[in-house]
């Protein structure tokens, strides 16, 4: 998860000490509609996973991210 | 679901009519987010350059360019016109509608029907149906004029609709024809939401006011006027994943077509990430999937025609078929989807406005 967050903290720019998995897009200014859709497709690149479209709107803390590319 | 049902239309031509300035997206929201920042939106949207008038041109004058060249060039005389139809929430008036103008500009006959059609990014789909239905009626070609300037509603300092709305218009010519097939449409309305993709004042609700014309931070640390479009990323996000790619499925399961049955898959060009992944949820390969919004950005309704005026003489050139699948989905919120057949030996292009002109 940590190694994650860090991911996650340079797509914001941001500490990752900022971040934990309850960050939500409407917890950090940074997460707007835009950066949702550019977290998707870093993942994405980044995990080697597909999320698809329909999943998309219902990730909504770092976790949810988390999750999927656990599985 | 209701499928309304079409026969014997065809597609006489589509031109688009691109505005003066075709910009370089990163460079023109540079302001807008941090460097990095930047770069991946840019890389998120695939939105590289976007298509912009010069302040002052309207929408009008970009279809009205496309449909001299479209009527010039499929040899249509302006007695053979029976409607003039204007697909448009940026008309240059908020009375008359532009239809009325476009007549009178393009030559049409005094006893030509001319009416606007106020609709969003989905609008396409209702001018083809409406004009489908009176070129029946009429026993006449329509023409049919999609197209709108967001430039002039959108703020530049709103991150959610700056770095992906843009400006066109299109013309697009039906008559009576033989197609095999019939065209079928669907559509979707959900009202509750109009507030999530919205111009708020300006109307006869919120009549401007000179405190309209200031710029605000809202919540979601956008700043822009009250006479702006406002969208909901979010919530348009969710509408476009989940409800139109369920609508569009289920017209697809309703009137017995898989995706490998049409040719090709023509959505609104919201951005690239989301025609893309639309796609794939519907089963499209990628290569079957029109887009446009890489060079010209998010224009609106006017996204598909332009779409098509874009791609089709390199895609039929190359052999390939007729049977499309469109789908327009936005502001209402709303949707619109057709199986249509486009016609091969159609007059296709695009054409830019000059300065000046």
């Amino acid at each position: 998860m940590q190694k994650f967050l860090e991911f996650v903290s340079g797509i914001f720019e941001v500490d990752s000490k900022e971040l934990s998995g309850e960050t939500s897009y409407k917890s950090i200014p940074q997460w707007t509609s835009l950066m949702h859709l550019r977290l998707v497709a870093e993942i994405e690149e980044e995990y080697g996973v597909e999320i698809p479209i329909d999943e998309v709107p219902e990730m909504k803390t770092l976790t949810d991210f988390f999750e999927y590319i656990k599985e | 679901m209701n499928i309304l049902n079409i026969s014997g239309i065809e597609i006489a031509g589509i031109v688009a009519c691109l505005p003066e300035n075709i910009i370089d997206n990163k460079a023109d929201c540079e302001k807008l987010f941090t460097k990095e920042t930047l770069e991946t939106v840019i890389k998120a949207t695939g939105i590289k350059k976007k298509a912009i008038v010069d302040a002052g041109t309207t929408a009008l004058d970009l279809g009205v360019t496309a449909a001299k060249d479209l009527i010039n060039n499929t040899n249509t005389s302006p007695e053979e016109i029976g409607a003039v139809i204007c697909v448009t929430f940026t008309p240059e008036h908020l009375m008359p509608a532009d239809a009325l103008a476009a007549q009178y500009r393009l030559g049409l006959p005094n006893t030509t029907l001319a009416f606007d059609i106020n609709m969003a990014c989905s609008g396409y789909g209702y001018g083809l149906y409406i004009a489908s239905t009176l070129v029946k009626a009429l026993n006449k070609k329509v023409l049919l004029l999609d197209g709108d300037i967001q430039s002039a509603y959108t703020s530049k300092m709103d991150k959610s609709t700056y770095p992906v709305l843009a400006d066109v218009g299109t013309a697009t010519l039906l008559t009576l024809g033989n197609n095999k097939e019939d065209w079928l449409f669907s559509f979707y309305s959900d009202g509750s939401r109009i507030d999530k993709l919205m111009i708020p004042a300006g109307g006869s609700k919120y009549p401007t006011t000179i405190a309209d014309l200031d710029y605000n931070i809202y919540e979601d640390d956008n700043k822009r006027r009250k006479i702006d479009i406002y969208m909901d990323g979010f919530e348009i996000f969710k509408f476009v994943a989940q409800d139109a790619s369920r609508f569009i499925k289920q017209f697809m399961e309703k009137i017995n077509h898989s995706a490998e049955e049409f040719d090709a898959f023509i959505p609104h060009q919201a951005n690239i990430y989301m025609i893309e992944q639309l796609g794939k949820k519907l089963k499209f390969k990628p290569k079957d999937i029109w887009k446009s919004a890489g060079e010209y950005g998010n224009p609106g309704s006017a996204s598909i025609p332009l779409t098509i005026a874009r791609n089709a003489n390199e895609w039929f050139s190359d052999g390939k078929g007729e049977k499309i699948l469109l789908s327009g989905f936005g502001g209402g919120l709303s949707i619109s989807t057709a199986k249509i057949n486009l016609n091969k030996k159609g007059y296709y292009k695009l054409v830019q406005k000059e300065k000046g002109e």
